[in-house]
């Protein structure tokens, strides 16, 4: 479980209700949660906002849809050059020591987290109002306020991070532990559990909620385990960092993403022809292509072959097995690969978390990252063709080969009870707030 | 060749020929030994290879049915049957229970020959082994020999199958260990050896030294007919062994290297203590035929000095040889001998200049004797003269007084000869041309030659055009020449043929002038070649008999050599050697 | 905070109503776009392919009113070597679906995307003697209702607010809004009862009590508190009441709190059916945390109406129960529902039962009425 797991940790409101099922929750118990990755209980509650969803939350958050809705601030007025934002604050709201949230107490950490991305922001506090101003204009600062770094919370000297969400901190063992317990007045509804117990974990999967990360012999689980997978949250691509053409062309039809979705993911991962995935974009599958291995040894008949080095992440053994597939199939077309550990491949393996559900600011992001920020500009969130020519131009030049795409992998022990509802809400972001357990 | 020369070569002659005999044998031996021992050794490595490989193929059969009879296999083979299993989920099986058994490989492969898990190579899931489809009886083939591929390229396996039922196909499980260096590691060559597992058959081969052009025609050899075979280089001996796969196919060459350099350490060692020995035998000869020169030879050497001393004329030589062994005998058998030699010589001489004195008296009574009776007679005329006829007195006086005169100027010439032999003078050494000399003393014969009055003597001129210049008194030299000239027409009365010869003759140290005058006369004996040189010898009836010697001692005064080569009726050859 | 909580429940409701279109819209407007690609009118085929969540019943209908737009467009329409090859993808993403179209014309290529929020899928009818009747839809949680004066105007709990409707052309027209004064937060898996009193209603949600009258207005007094009700508005002996911050009821007929309670059977905490006495009921889990009893002439012991067993978080159902000598006897089919329930009451009215479900697609909160008919 990635640190993107962390910010999934979020809460959900109460307006919206939580997904039960045809038994009614139980409140009570305590939720045992066992992560592979110790780098998510590393971080200071507060340092990254990783795991400040559970314990703190944003001003607003990002729907199932996408679309951006009321969290702290329950309205927003800005001004026509966007550079001037007006919030008004969720009434009866309060902080896990009683502080009740206004805009004083609100606007530091607010303003901490803008600083980070706007250098010229700044955050007037006014009764329940909060007024964000900048130099320039930011008409996407919904988005931002929309991702856990910006978590307003508290801290003092005995607790790190003093937030308004559904937990609160009780114990942290920075890298080993962290105990949460319920807020019983937490404005959304007190959750369902009465703690929640997070710790790296082995590869036992005793916890009532363990991840299953790719690759892990963890895919071997306790009888009675469900296993629940989010939606596509993951991109894994072969990056180039030498375009050369005709050659990647050749290998992205070498590549047979069918066996990597079928044994490598045990079928919980998908075929990635695009950047994004089909159930964000929706037309992902007009990327689609079949391998054709002897097309691929056409096209490189006449090139002088350079030796290819793969680099994939050390201790990433999900990322080795597809490397080593990949160099497979690449042998099949007469292209010799060797994965490596190393930096500064021909090829890298890159393993992208998705962070929204929103396909242009998604793209956005993702373009960013490829260093195309420049095509960023063309998209046209209400016209989806804008996005799909843009990834089709990307596409084009071979720069990036996708392969597949990862869902997060759960298992859970059968008392574990709302799981698969309370995530329908939010793809990004586990809410376990609405998770029961039996006692 | 000195006696410590042969003493030296007979010693290390024997030494080194000993020496070298016993060397080469023992070389001889020690190769053979050591190609022997080589061969027991290769034997036992093979042999014990072979131990090792059976223990091996039935570990390997007894961990492939331990995998074939574990539950998550059974499980697999139930589920293919039923048709209903994704395979996907046992993707990372084989690699589990090839950990389990410490297999190196280890593949479960579906009905239609898909890997369903590699342990050795994840990633080739999906893949085809067709192999495994052949319609045979795997579990009679036993434990076979296999190339296996690899993601990082091939290897050789010892591999075996087995097969489940699943449904209406099988479910294979093919695996094994590796056959490589850690194999070959758990054999234990001896000392020197070394193991090889060639893999790589196609390899391109490498002649860069001789060993490893050796180890390449071997592999050629023993690819074209595969069988065990060895070659020696000088280096070490190579013995191929060929392991075949299911089909018989060569798949990899067991190389054993059995190194040769003990055994040429050895050979080196052997030579070094035979070159030592042959060198030390050479120095033991040496010294010990020092030691037996010193012993022998020096005193023989010494002995030899006396004797050339003896030879040049220095009859008193005495050997100081102070042993009493044979060679002290020797010696004192030789100053014994010279003593007595001297005794002879001085009586000899005695005797000779008692013979000479009366040689020379008898040729003065009889050189004298004709002028003297003359004389007397002529006296005798002049007294009976003045006794019978006063008046023919006169007559009678002034012919007696011109013979008593002429009588008297012959016996003044015959002192004079004598007087000019005692009183030769020392040569004036000057640069001269002996064919010069040579012509001008012919040329003065020629009249001679040319009388009416005797028999033709022909002259025949040989002279040397490279004649270097002699450092000689022209004077004497010609007198010398004449003297040998008159000799020669003296000994052709009958006539004949005169030669004068010179020649050049280039020596080692010095070069030497040759002048031979031959007569084509009479000839002489041994004796009087023997004899000839001593004054007031001669063999004419008139003469003085001081030719020769005085021809003897121009020679001598210019310290050349002079000799006679002579045989009865064949004529006389005066050969006069002077220094140039 | 009243017009402000009516504010977002209408514009909830109203972008719900505005973004929605019928098929015959949307199939309108993707046949006019892909005409205007192709003005020289070529002969045309026709494929569909489903990437959605639409039934094939609904796939099939759309795709036989987009090809007649085409038709009615100009474009001829061939299956037999055509010009032109269109291939249209009803792709879905979290936002709703997508109409992808490709037009395929020799080495040309050209793509039209058209998200499309399509209206809620027809359900499948239930085929059983339970009869379901909707009575509202919205996307704010509904914890019950009651409709009054003949069924011409209708109250909606919701977790913070009351809503009132008056029924005009068939349809439901939302009259006015009253909010709870809440005295503590919502719980988690809001629960909440309204009935129908002389003079008005009484509302009541864990932690608060309110009464409220519909005329001439609609005003709501709340306070803090559990007041106690009866569970059943024909069973007056079983009184329960809500314990705050929860999402269970207490009562003295009972030991320890529980979900549901009808004719003496009550849904606990750990999930038995049990009667006062604490027995449980002879079938293990016949039913999940919700039930009522409602009462028909088609049987002579009381019904119970029950939600699924289980976790069923994509779906639910409902069945009818008799229950005798402690046993649970389905006595009707699973009437299978497009969402979990979130409320299932008896209703006002005897016979009836007010159903709440959340539809696992749109993620609306639908109320129903049931009821049962004998079976033929």
């Amino acid at each position: 479980m990635r640190r993107r797991a962390w910010a999934w940790l979020a809460l959900s409101s109460a307006c919206l209700g939580a997904l039960i099922g045809a038994i009614r929750p139980r409140y009570g118990g305590t939720l045992t949660v066992e992560l592979s990755n110790a780098s998510l209980l590393r971080d200071s509650p507060g340092a990254s906002g990783h795991l400040s969803a559970a314990i703190a939350e944003t001003l607003v958050r990002a729907g199932p849809r996408g679309i951006i809705e009321p969290q702290l601030a329950v309205a927003w007025q800005r001004e026509p050059d966007n550079k001037r934002w007006r919030f008004s604050l969720r009434p009866k709201v309060t902080f896990h020591d009683g502080e009740p949230l206004n805009a004083v107490s609100a606007a530091p950490a607010l303003l901490a987290a803008l600083k980070k991305h706007y250098g010229d922001a700044t955050v007037t506090a006014g009764g329940q109002a909060l007024i964000v101003q900048f130099d320039h204009p930011v008409p996407d600062l919904l988005a931002e306020l929309a991702r856990p770094e910006t978590a307003v919370f508290r801290r003092n000297e005995t607790n790190p991070m003093i937030g308004t969400g559904p937990f609160r901190v009780t114990a942290w063992e920075p890298g080993r532990r962290l105990t949460l317990a319920a807020f019983e007045d937490y404005w959304g509804g007190r959750p369902f559990l009465d703690s929640i117990v997070l710790s790296l974990g082995s590869a036992t999967a005793r916890a009532d909620v363990f991840d299953i990360p790719f690759g892990s012999a963890r895919h071997v689980v306790p009888e009675g385990t469900r296993i629940w997978a989010s939606p596509a949250s993951e991109l894994v691509a072969l990056l180039a960092a030498n375009p050369q053409s005709t050659l990647l062309q050749a290998l992205s039809l070498a590549i047979d993403r069918a066996p990597i979705v079928n044994v490598l993911t045990q079928r919980r991962g998908e075929a990635a022809f695009g950047i994004l995935p089909q159930w964000m974009s929706g037309y992902a599958f007009l990327f689609q292509t079949v391998p054709d291995v002897a097309r691929a040894k056409q096209l490189i008949v006449q090139l002088r072959l350079p030796s290819i080095n793969l680099t994939y992440p050390a201790n990433d053994s999900f990322a080795r097995s597809v490397a080593d597939r990949i160099a497979l199939n690449a042998r099949d077309a007469g292209i010799t690969i060797q994965p490596t550990t190393s930096a500064g491949g021909n090829l890298t393996l890159v393993r992208w978390p998705l962070e929204s559900a929103d396909a242009a600011m998604e793209l956005t992001r993702l373009l960013t990252l490829l260093g195309a920020s420049e095509r960023a500009g063309s998209l046209d969130p209400t016209k989806p063709e804008t996005l799909y020519e843009a990834e089709r131009a990307l596409l084009d030049d071979h720069r990036v080969i996708p392969l597949v795409y990862l869902p997060e992998v759960y298992g859970l022990a059968p008392r574990v009870h709302n799981w698969e509802g309370a995530q329908k809400r939010d793809p990004f972001r586990l809410n376990l707030e609405n998770v029961w357990v039996d006692q | 060749m000195s006696f410590r020369t042969k003493v030296f070569l007979s010693i290390t002659t024997t030494v080194v020929i000993t020496v070298w005999i016993v060397a080469s044998v023992v070389s001889t031996l020690v190769t053979s030994s050591f190609e022997r021992q080589d061969t027991q050794r290769t034997a036992a490595l093979v042999s014990q290879f072979r131990s090792e490989f059976e223990r091996r193929s039935a570990e390997v059969e007894r961990r492939i049915d331990a995998v074939a009879n574990s539950d998550p296999v059974q499980r697999l083979a139930v589920n293919l049957g039923a048709s209903k299993t994704d395979t996907a989920q046992y993707y990372d099986q084989a690699l589990a229970l090839a950990k389990e058994q410490s297999l190196n490989f280890l593949e479960l492969v579906g009905p239609d020959g898909s890997i369903i898990s590699s342990a050795e190579w994840p990633a080739r899931f999906g893949y085809k082994e067709n192999w495994l489809l052949q319609p045979i009886d795997w579990k009679s083939q036993g434990v076979f020999l296999q190339r296996a591929q690899l993601a990082d390229g091939p290897a050789l396996a010892l591999i075996t199958v087995r097969t489940l039922n699943a449904g209406d196909g099988l479910l294979y499980i093919a695996g094994g260990q590796r056959l490589d260096k850690a194999f070959l590691d758990s054999l234990s060559p001896a000392p020197g050896m070394n193991i090889r597992l060639i893999r790589d058959l196609d390899a391109p081969a490498r002649s860069d030294t001789a060993d490893s052009k050796l180890a390449d025609d071997l592999i050629q050899d023993v690819r074209a007919r595969p069988h065990e075979l060895s070659l020696t280089g000088p280096d070490l001996t190579l013995t191929a062994i060929p392991l075949l796969g299911r089909d018989k196919q060569l798949l990899a060459i067991l190389m054993v290297e059995n190194s040769r350099a003990e055994l040429a350490n050895l050979k080196t060692y052997i030579q070094g203590t035979a070159w030592i020995a042959g060198s030390a035998g050479v120095m033991l000869g040496l010294a010990f035929s020092f030691w037996a020169a010193s012993r022998v030879t020096q005193p023989l050497l010494a002995l030899a000095a006396n004797v050339r001393d003896v030879a040049s004329g220095k009859w008193n030589a005495r050997a100081r040889i102070d042993s009493t062994d044979e060679v002290g005998q020797l010696a004192q058998d030789f100053n014994q001998m010279t003593e007595q030699l001297v005794e002879q010589r001085d009586r000899m001489i005695q005797a000779e200049r008692v013979a000479a004195w009366r040689e020379l008296a008898r040729r003065l009574a009889h050189e004298l004797k004709n002028p003297l009776f003359p004389l007397q007679i002529t006296i005798e005329n002049l007294q009976r003269a003045r006794q019978a006829s006063p008046a023919q007195f006169d007559e009678v006086f002034h012919e007696s007084t011109s013979t008593l005169l002429a009588e008297l100027d012959n016996l003044k010439t015959i002192v004079g000869r004598f007087s000019d032999f005692a009183r030769m003078p020392a040569p004036h050494l000057e640069p001269v041309d002996l064919n010069q000399v040579v012509g001008e003393v012919a040329k003065l014969f020629d009249a001679q030659l040319d009388a009416l009055d005797r028999p033709r003597i022909a002259k025949i001129l040989q002279l040397d055009d490279n004649l270097p210049n002699v450092s000689a008194d022209p004077e004497q030299i010609r007198r010398a020449l004449r003297n040998l000239v008159l000799n020669a027409l003296d000994a052709m009365p009958k006539g004949g043929t005169l030669t004068l010869r010179t020649q050049r003759l280039d020596g080692p140290v010095e070069s030497k002038v040759a002048l031979e005058v031959s007569d084509t006369g009479q000839g002489l004996t041994p004796e009087e070649c023997a004899r000839l040189f001593t004054p007031y010898y001669t063999t004419k009836e008139h003469g003085t008999g001081l030719g020769l010697a005085i021809v003897q001692s121009v020679v001598s005064d210019h310290k050349g050599t002079i000799t006679v080569r002579s045989e009865p009726g064949k004529g006389a050859t005066f050969r006069i050697e002077l220094p140039a | 905070m009243t017009r402000v909580a009516f504010a977002l429940l209408f514009g909830w409701v109203t972008v719900a109503i505005v973004q929605a279109q019928s098929p015959q819209e949307a199939a309108a407007q993707l046949a006019a776009r892909i005409s205007s690609q192709l003005p020289r009118h070529p002969t045309v085929s026709l494929e569909l392919r489903n990437l959605s969540s639409m039934t094939p019943v609904d796939l099939s209908s759309f795709g036989r009113i987009l090809e007649e737009d085409l038709r009615k467009s100009g474009l001829p329409m061939t299956a037999m070597q055509p010009e032109t090859r269109v291939r249209v993808a009803v792709s879905e993403t979290a936002r709703g679906l997508l109409l992808v179209a490709e037009i395929l014309g020799g080495e040309n290529r050209t793509v039209i995307m058209q998200p499309w929020i399509a209206p809620p899928a027809s359900e499948t009818k239930p085929r059983i003697r339970i009869l379901r009747t909707p009575i509202w839809s919205q996307p704010e949680p509904v914890l019950d209702l009651v409709l009054l004066d003949s069924d011409s105007e209708l109250l909606v709990l919701s977790p913070a607010a009351v809503s009132s409707f008056r029924m005009a052309e068939g349809k439901w027209i939302p009259a006015d809004v009253a909010a709870i004064s809440l005295a503590r937060p919502p719980a988690r898996d809001p629960r909440g009862r309204i009935e129908n009193v002389p003079g008005g209603f009484r509302v009541y949600v864990p932690g608060t009590t309110c009464s409220g009258s519909l005329h001439p207005a609609l005003r709501l007094a709340c306070a803090p508190g559990n007041e106690a009700w009866a569970v059943s508005p024909r069973e007056a002996n079983l009184v329960a009441r809500w314990v705050t911050d929860r999402n269970v009821l207490e009562s003295p007929s009972f030991q320890g709190a529980f979900y549901s309670g009808a004719i003496g059977w009550f849904s606990a905490v750990d999930r038995r059916i049990s009667d006062r006495a604490g027995n449980s009921l002879a079938t293990p889990e016949p039913w999940g945390s919700d039930f009522a009893n409602i009462e028909t002439s088609c049987a002579p012991d009381p019904i119970l109406l029950a939600s699924g067993p289980g976790d069923n978080p994509g779906g639910d159902q409902t069945q009818a129960f008799e229950i005798a000598s402690a046993r649970a006897t389905p006595v009707s089919e699973p009437m299978t529902l497009g969402g979990p329930i979130v409320a299932l009451w008896p209703a006002e009215t005897a016979g009836q039962a007010t159903l709440v479900i959340r539809n696992s697609q749109t993620g609306n909160y639908e109320a129903s009425r049931l009821g049962l008919a004998c079976a033929e």
